[in-house]
């Protein structure tokens, strides 16, 4: 979730579907380890400037492609260990501004599997998760929307809810909030909320964010449709005609679908959203594709826990 | 299997760590905090020291003051008693905030206002773009557009005023030598230290009540926030303890007066023709002429009129008008030829890759829209220096007036060559040099940034020999910031700076003339 979290200006991303993540009710079995590399593409032509949508000649299509590593491992029976760490590059199809590149932030995750038992015909699962991103490369966080991230530390707490019926259809709750540290950017003067900061010291909002997800989970598939809101709690708009700035109040709901195929070891997953309102960000059209290669380190004692 | 609830504690814990780590890094953004400023009085020929604009000041009005030991004069003593006794802690705050200089605080104001006027107008549906009207200030787009050259302006007519006006000031306070108020009495705290300074008029309502009509002038639409931040600051004046009422009224009136005769300048300074299109048109038609096989043309979409193609024939502050032409730089390299060809290539190396120290160059320096411009950012390290350095009231208007108007004067020069040549930016001719920065919409040669830098330094360097290095330094990292940016060709900034010493040259020199010590 941290690309969808941190940079929703920039790209706003990607539920990892299928592959265990932060964001889904999946999950790893004892020291069973997942590898996945996941190619997205999120693109927009117009977007928000406060409330106001609207596109921009100058910038035309803004496009955010990334290649994504991640790993995920059941450490124990009820905790798993995620890690991800994507390459962005950025480009604007007019106008001057120029793209940009480079790794951007690394985040792990801690999920716990809190609740796992039987309800009616079907199956409950409550997750809790810790996180938190740390930027890897030092990229330039206030160069929006060129830039390929904010360059916060952050650190979340989420849960996750999931009922699956026996027949194969399933819904999942989540939500989340993300506090993400101050920034230091390469200005030493920057406007926010209507007022000329003498520093370059960028308290950014914090935020907040909410989906749902419905679907069917039978055998090795997975489809699922997708309703997810990420919010700022705080923050400016950006002001007419401006660039945009960390401190915007960033904002969107997206509408989203996913399937995905994992067999016993290989797994492919597709997915894409639309983001159908929103505030100071980008109206992305975001697509991602990924392979993942799921295997047992050891023999487990309880597979089917 | 284990119990699930083995984890817990362990992720309490590790919550809390995190959170913990994590709320120092949150802090709420704390303004930094200036020492007060304090003026032991040494300047006690101030008065005589020449002005730019108000010429002899003796023959402005300033009233005698209420005698020592009139009735008005002990009222006016009883009333600050009475308000010290009634100050709010709040009020003491504010009183700290000024009392980091006047003339400090009111170009901060200036900046701060420059930085959210300087946005240009989003084009119409058809595609032209609306121009602010100063006689519907509020409408949209607002008046003024701040951008670099209407900022070096109004900079220079705030802190001209305000040395101007201090100048006059000074004449009076040491004809009348009226001490401060918590030197005479015992009741009175000096909640800003006395010194020798003469009270009568108040240097700080001098300060206030000039920029006051200046930025009432420059910024229509703020008149109320305006006089909504001078009263606080004539409000809060009253507590301190060196002020009483007559020496407030006194210095408000001054202020105003000198600020009127300064505004007076603004009207006739060429201004109001500089963004007349039609002078982009002739400016095309004569470089053509000049044998300029490629023009400059906006990049803008849509195509937006070059900024303020007449701000070059404004009217000087430290030379002549007749001058400027001559200080005008060379002809560039012609379009195409080898050593143009040659300034393509670096550029291109940029846009190919910049080093992380070459783009925080770029950011740094970038002062584009949204921010307080180049003379904005040179008003800045001019106000800090003299902050810093514990100047009076008066010394620091006058460095921030001989930088102001060296760094308008740039401007003036600058904006001259680049309609002059009208010479193209670099991703005109090859739109593979992408940019770090915005790209500005007027012609490249000179450089804004090199010539404004290079004038702010120069008059700043001769202010405080002991910072000439970092100075120098500034202003050449600010010039290559947009060679970095690959929006200027290194020609362009190289000329910049060698015309921007010219012209801060001519500051220097009038400072060396106008009878203040160095």
């Amino acid at each position: 979730m941290k690309e969808y979290i941190l940079s929703l200006f920039i790209f706003s991303c990607p539920l990892l579907l299928g592959a265990q993540t932060p964001t889904d009710a999946l999950y790893m079995n004892h020291s069973q380890v997942c590898f996945a590399g996941i190619l997205q593409c999120n693109t927009w032509d117009n977007y928000w400037e406060g409330p106001l949508r609207r596109d921009n000649p100058n910038l035309g299509q803004v496009s955010h492609r990334s290649i994504l590593a991640m790993g995920a491992i059941g450490i124990s029976p009820r905790l798993n260990l995620l890690a991800m760490v994507p390459y962005i590059s950025s480009r604007a199809s007019q106008g001057s501004l120029a793209g940009q590149q480079g790794m951007q932030d690394l985040s792990v995750w801690l999920k716990y599997r809190a609740l796992d038992s039987q309800f009616g015909h079907g199956k409950g699962k409550g997750f809790l998760l810790l996180g938190s991103d740390m930027p890897v490369s030092d990229y330039v966080p206030d160069f929006l929307p060129m830039s390929i991230g904010l360059q916060a530390r952050t650190f979340s707490l989420r849960s996750i809810f999931d009922y699956w019926a026996n027949n194969g259809l399933y819904l999942t709750l989540r939500g989340g909030y993300t506090l993400r540290s101050n920034i230091t950017i390469d200005r030493d003067a920057y406007q926010a909320n209507g007022k000329l900061y003498f520093t370059n010291t960028v308290a950014l909002p914090q935020v907040a964010d909410v989906g749902a997800l419905v679907g069917w989970r039978k055998g090795a598939w997975v489809s699922a449709f997708t309703l997810d809101y990420t919010g700022a709690v705080s923050g400016d708009d950006i002001r007419p005609n401006d660039m945009p700035f960390p401190t915007n109040r960033m904002l969107g709901t997206s509408l989203g679908i996913l399937g995905k195929y994992q067999g016993k070891h290989w797994g492919i997953t597709l997915s894409g959203h639309l983001t159908v309102q929103g505030r100071n960000i980008g109206q992305n059209q975001f697509i991602q594709l990924g392979g993942l290669y799921l295997f047992q380190t050891r023999k487990a004692e309880n597979l089917t826990d | 299997m284990k119990s699930p609830t083995n984890f817990i504690p362990f992720l309490v814990l590790l919550g809390t760590t995190t959170g913990l780590l994590f709320s120092g890094c949150t802090a709420a953004y704390e303004e930094p905090r200036y020492d007060a400023l304090i003026d032991s009085g040494k300047d006690s020929d101030g008065g005589t020291w020449k002005t730019f604009v108000a010429g002899d000041v003796r023959k402005l009005t300033i009233p005698e003051p209420p005698s020592a030991t009139s009735p008005t004069y002990l009222q006016e003593l009883n009333r600050i008693v009475e308000l010290q006794a009634k100050a709010s802690p709040q009020d003491l705050d504010t009183l700290n905030w000024w009392a980091a200089g006047a003339v400090f605080r009111w170009n901060g104001i200036a900046r701060e206002l420059a930085a959210q006027y300087n946005l240009p107008p989003k084009n119409k549906p058809d595609g032209s773009y609306p121009v602010p009207d100063a006689t519907k200030p509020c409408d949209t787009p607002r008046f003024p557009f701040a951008n670099p050259p209407y900022t070096s302006r109004l900079l220079a007519y705030l802190n001209v005023a305000q040395y101007d006006a201090l100048v006059a000031g000074w004449q009076a306070k040491y004809r009348f030598r009226r001490p401060p108020a918590s030197k005479v009495d015992v009741r009175i705290k000096a909640l800003r230290p006395a010194t020798d300074l003469p009270t009568y008029p108040s240097e700080d309502a001098i300060v206030a009540a000039a920029s006051l009509e200046i930025l009432k002038a420059m910024f229509p639409c703020e008149v109320p926030y305006l006089e909504h931040k001078a009263a606080e600051h004539l409000r809060i004046l009253t507590l301190g303890g060196r002020f009483i009422a007559s020496d407030l009224e006194a210095g408000a009136a001054l202020g105003k007066e000198v600020a009127t005769l300064v505004l007076s300048r603004s009207r006739n300074d060429g201004m109001r023709s500089a963004g007349n299109p039609q002078l982009e048109q002739q400016a095309i038609q004569q470089a053509r002429a000049a044998g300029a096989t490629v023009v400059w043309e906006s990049q803008d979409k849509p195509l937006r009129p070059g900024m303020l193609p007449g701000f070059g024939l404004l009217e000087p502050w430290n030379f002549d008008k007749s001058r400027v032409a001559s200080l005008r730089p060379a002809e560039p390299p012609a379009v195409g030829s080898p050593a143009f060809e040659k300034n393509m290539e670096e550029l291109r190396v940029y846009a190919h890759k910049l080093t992380r120290e070459q783009h925080r160059i770029a950011s740094f320096w970038s002062d584009g829209p949204g921010s307080y411009t180049p003379p904005g950012h040179w008003n800045r390290i001019a106000a800090d220096l003299c902050q810093q350095g514990g100047l009076s009231e008066l010394r620091s208007a006058r460095a921030m007036a001989l930088t102001a108007t060296a760094v308008a004067d740039a401007g003036i020069t600058c904006w001259d060559a680049k309609y002059h040549y009208m010479y193209p930016r670099p991703f005109q001719m090859d739109s593979k040099i992408r940019t770090v920065v915005g790209l500005p919409n007027f012609p490249a040669y000179t450089s804004g940034h090199s010539t404004f830098s290079a004038a702010g330094a120069t008059v700043l360097s001769w202010l405080f020999p002991e910072k000439a290095g970092s100075l120098e330094a500034m202003a050449k990292e600010a010039s290559e910031s947009r060679i970095y940016g690959t929006i200027h060709y290194r020609f362009d900034c190289e000329e910049g700076l060698v015309a921007g010493r010219k012209v801060g040259a001519f500051a220097v020199e009038r400072a060396r003339l106008d009878g203040a010590p160095r």
